[in-house]
């Protein structure tokens, strides 16, 4: 099946600044996959351009097919996108913002809209303006799976949430894949969140992709060897092979894509002969994607 | 599709409109009242030949009135899809970028019209009580241009409140000023009689802004 999206040499700049540099990837169709970075990776960049609210330096994107710089309004229609922050009309209430989207799409479903307002504290005449983040943020998310897209986007869907509100949405978005006929990319900041919801995960550094595998893959082969700190220890990064050496006080920790005995090898190639108390560490999904990117 | 979006301006500004034609009718009252106190005080023929002899026109005070309307509907309208960028709600719905922002601006101008509308009804019935037929064609058509800069007013508004960069939107609002400013060049009776039709072109072309301000937001300028 071909991909819904796929992004091909991506490059983006502001004025003289890079903010994506030769970036391709693809999402297959089914499959939920976090885009994952540090501020300013290039993760709301990419967003913006797969939305054709931005125009790349060069390379291109398509979506479901299409250049995503020219969509169809039919594609558009299997396309939910929720925006950076929940953005909605604050000044229709509930049941007018249902009327006013239901229209344009042909798949509305009013009931999967109704159904998630109703696990909510909220009347149907109050005005979006006057909700809570988490209130608005799953009125936007009942307005996206109320139009049964093929494909999601969520931009940073955990901005602004508790956790409460991060779970209750995690779950839908969980219930609402289980059929594995569509096809989720989300970006946020909360990588704990999401270590039981995305399948694939693609990982940006400085607007190039770091990563881009199965989440299970990764987070399987990718693992973290602590021992005794030691004079001889110092941090180090090897980021073409994914190699960081994280000197802590009592604790130095060596991650990477390695088994026990490629780690002391590693530790050895750099001068580190004394390993004391040498364990392998249980790494979360979070914790890798720390040890991948870096703390500063 | 199209009554959806309605709705949504519909609701956006009905309360703001209602506001606004309130406004509209208070100063159209004031005009009507004027009329009928100077007629109360003085001769019909006298104040005809008085009015056309020194050029006087007792709603000159009133000639920014459309403007105003026309920029702040503009404003209230608009502001609040710029707001958060907003606009890239209406951007993703599934109609073609061009068509979603007519639609808009179709409404700005369908709810203006019917903010001035009631008021001239006003003036225009008031009018007929008092002035003889070719006097009062004579009034409307030199009020046309200020209902025309109503117009201009709310389009140049929606374009520079749309408009991605300060830097265009700077050159927008130099631009926008001189425009405006060539409805009111002069205001004696009939004066834009003669360019009248090439005024309201100009305006319709003006529909043509607030579209190419939104392309620009939607290809990332300003981002």
């Amino acid at each position: 099946m071909p991909p819904v999206i796929e992004c091909r040499d991506l490059t983006h700049r502001f004025g003289s600044k890079p903010a994506l540099r030769d970036v391709s990837w693809q999402l297959a169709p089914g499959h939920i996959t976090g885009l994952l970075g540090r501020n300013g990776a290039g993760k709301t960049t990419t967003i913006n351009i797969l939305n054709s609210f931005l125009t790349p330096t060069a390379g291109r994107c398509l979506l479901l097919g299409e250049d995503a710089q020219r969509l169809s309004p039919a594609v558009k229609t299997r396309i939910g996108y929720q925006i950076e922050g929940h953005i909605q009309y604050g000044f229709l209430n509930v049941s007018q913002i249902e009327r006013f989207y239901a229209p344009f799409y042909p798949r509305w479903d009013p009931k999967i809209y109704y159904h998630l307002i109703g696990k909510l504290d909220i009347s149907s005449n109050q005005r979006l303006a006057t909700m809570s983040c988490g209130q608005r943020s799953q009125v936007a998310l009942g307005l996206i799976l109320a139009q049964n897209p093929d494909l999601i986007i969520f931009d940073d869907y955990s901005m602004g949430l508790d956790p409460g509100y991060r779970r209750l949405f995690v779950e839908v978005i969980r219930d609402y894949a289980a059929d594995g006929k569509r096809s989720i990319l989300l970006t946020s900041h909360i990588i704990q969140d999401l270590e039981n919801l995305i399948d694939h995960v693609i990982i940006y550094q400085r607007g190039k992709v770091l990563i881009d595998m199965e989440t299970s893959r990764l987070v399987a082969g990718f693992r973290g060897f602590s021992f005794d700190t030691t004079e001889a220890i110092r941090d180090s990064h090897d980021e073409v092979r994914h190699i960081r050496l994280d000197r802590g006080e009592k604790r130095s920790t060596l991650y990477g894509f390695l088994d026990a005995e490629q780690a002391r090898s590693e530790l050895h190639k750099l001068q580190i002969t004394q390993v004391g108390n040498f364990r392998q560490d249980q790494l979360s999904l979070e914790d890798v994607f720390i040890a991948l990117t870096g703390k500063y | 599709m199209f009554k959806a979006l309605l709705y949504k301006e519909w609701i956006k500004l009905r309360l703001y409109w209602s506001l606004l034609l309130v406004t509209n009718l208070v100063f159209c009252g004031f005009l009507c009242f004027r009329i009928r106190h100077m007629y109360q005080l003085h001769d019909a023929v006298m104040i005809w030949s008085n009015w056309l002899s020194k050029g006087f026109l007792f709603y000159r005070s009133c000639h920014f009135v459309p403007l105003l309307l026309g920029i702040v509907l503009g404003c209230l309208q608009f502001f609040p899809e710029k707001l958060n960028k907003r606009l890239r709600l209406v951007l993703h719905l599934p109609l073609s970028e061009e068509r979603s922002v007519s639609v808009h601006l179709l409404a700005g101008l369908l709810l203006l019209t019917a903010m001035l509308v009631p008021g001239l009804a006003l003036i225009a019935l008031t009018g007929a009580h008092y002035f003889p037929p070719e006097f009062q064609s004579n009034l409307w058509l030199t009020a046309a241009p200020w209902l025309l800069a109503g117009y201009a007013g709310y389009l140049l508004t929606a374009f520079n409140v749309l408009e991605p960069t300060w830097r265009l939107r700077i050159v927008g609002l130099l631009f926008s000023a001189a425009l405006l400013k060539l409805f009111y060049l002069d205001d004696f009776y009939n004066a834009y009689f003669r360019v009248l039709s090439g005024a309201a072109l100009w305006t319709a072309g003006l529909f043509l802004l607030p579209l190419l301000s939104t392309h620009r937001f939607g290809k990332g300028y300003g981002s």
